[in-house]
């Protein structure tokens, strides 16, 4: 199931993107109306709650996570 | 043409660079972080991978990494930025500094925000640090000092300085308009904010400038705008680098400035430092007896590779336009930094600075030395 992680800028979602990358974990950033207005964020396949808590320790903060997709 | 004013603006630029600026005008001409489609993210990847070159060359995260249009841009941001966060509050600065700093620091001093101290550089880094611990107050909240001055290059104790602060719980910004690109200052070396263009020592595109920061203190908007982040709120993001990137930022200069990084980084700043300081010192040993030749350097201090010098016989805009007319491209005049020349006597008149670049050679300066001595004579 691919969910959508909305993160706080176009930069966090680059750099959860590199981080993930590290972890072999594959995302891709895109851009959703969410909650507050556009937001951009990644896609990802997989366990969500627990890609975050592995951005956490990057600093990177999950505003919210749309589980099954999302609409762009 | 000789150009040795690259305390303005390096110039030539790599040839990566120049290349990549074109590849950015021609392959990525979107919008970073605005819009969704593949072209618009295309760009934000490269404009990401340029943040993500500057925050690991100043020591910090890429969220923690600002593209500003200058080093100015960035002071700005820095300055009005913290005091503004912070409130009513005491600063230190230095009798070394550019307009860029006490010129924001005079216009918040208007506004009724802070209250500041210009600390006497002294003749030695000790005699600067006690004169800077003289000043602190209760209130003290921000010290901003340069790494090193644009006019005479004297170089500024800012480990000492980033001690102190960390002591006195003071937020230290570090001005690193000239020494980016050729002293290794980082943010992990406990400075909280360090300003930098992009378009000197680290050979970027003019328009381009950094503000890293170790995001310990808040930052308040300078100015606001579209950012493309949190669209459906009328304040503006109150998280870094969108709170302080309002508008469209300059995409085929920060593009092209993670090139110059990359050019700075492959020649080692270690190196580029030796080379622009050898070629200084043939200069100050070649000129130290023309006559009338005033070279503002002292013997017990750090210099940058930047050297200032005046004649008794003409004024330094005389002298500038003396040497541009025999193919010597150098600046004269006050440089921006009034508070410099007040300091080493050279208000009226100002000085020719002498600013090598990597690209610069001992051939250069033997040229210039030589026409000084012939032009001028010997003592």
């Amino acid at each position: 199931m691919t969910h959508f992680i909305v993160l706080r800028s176009s930069t966090a979602a680059f750099k959860a993107q590199s981080v993930l990358r590290g972890f072999k974990i594959k995302s891709e950033v895109d851009k959703i109306a969410a909650k507050g207005g556009c937001r951009f964020g990644i896609r990802v396949e997989g366990d969500a709650d627990k890609i975050c808590r592995m951005l956490a320790l990057s600093s990177i903060e999950c505003i919210e996570i749309i589980k099954d997709g999302g609409v762009t | 043409m000789i150009y040795l004013d690259n305390a303005a603006t390096t110039y030539p630029k790599p040839f990566a660079v120049i290349r990549q600026t074109e590849a950015a005008l021609r392959d990525y001409g979107a919008n970073p972080g605005r819009a969704g489609h593949e072209l618009s993210r295309r760009t934000s990847r490269m404009v990401y991978s340029a943040r993500e070159k500057c925050a690991r060359f100043f020591g910090t995260e890429p969220e923690n990494t600002v593209f500003t249009l200058n080093c100015t841009h960035a002071l700005n941001f820095a300055i009005k930025g913290v005091c503004k966060a912070h409130g009513k509050c005491h600063v230190i600065t230095s009798d070394l500094e550019h307009n860029s700093v006490i010129r924001p620091l005079h216009r918040l001093k208007q506004e009724g925000i802070i209250t500041y101290d210009t600390a006497d550089s002294g003749d030695s880094d000790k005699e600067f640090v006690d004169n800077v611990k003289a000043l602190i107050k209760k209130d003290t909240a921000v010290i901003i000092i340069t790494a090193g001055c644009n006019v005479n290059g004297r170089i500024m104790p800012i480990k000492q300085m980033a001690r102190l602060c960390r002591e006195k719980n003071i937020c230290l910004i570090a001005d690193c308009a000239q020494s980016a690109g050729v002293l290794p200052l980082k943010i992990t070396d406990g400075i909280n904010i360090i300003c930098a263009p992009g378009h000197k020592g680290l050979y970027g595109p003019m328009g381009t400038g950094i503000l890293a920061t170790d995001g310990k203190y808040p930052l308040s908007s300078v100015i606001e705008g579209g950012t493309g982040s949190a669209s459906g709120e009328i304040g503006q993001p109150d998280f870094l680098p969108d709170m302080l990137e309002s508008g469209t930022i300059n995409t085929p200069g920060a593009i092209a400035l993670g090139s110059g990084i990359d050019f700075v980084l492959s020649k080692g700043m270690d190196k580029i430092f030796a080379h622009e300081t050898a070629l200084c010192d043939l200069f100050i040993k070649k000129c130290r007896d023309t006559d009338g030749l005033t070279i503002y350097r002292s013997d017990n201090l750090r210099y940058l590779p930047v050297v200032s010098f005046s004649s008794e016989k003409l004024d330094s805009n005389a002298l500038a336009a003396l040497l541009s007319d025999n193919g010597f491209y150098l600046r004269g005049g006050l440089h921006c930094n009034f508070l410099a020349h007040k300091k080493q006597g050279t208000l009226k008149f100002g000085t020719v600075r002498l600013a090598p670049s990597v690209f610069n050679s001992r051939g250069d300066i033997i040229r210039l030395s030589d026409f000084l001595i012939k032009h001028f004579g010997k003592k």
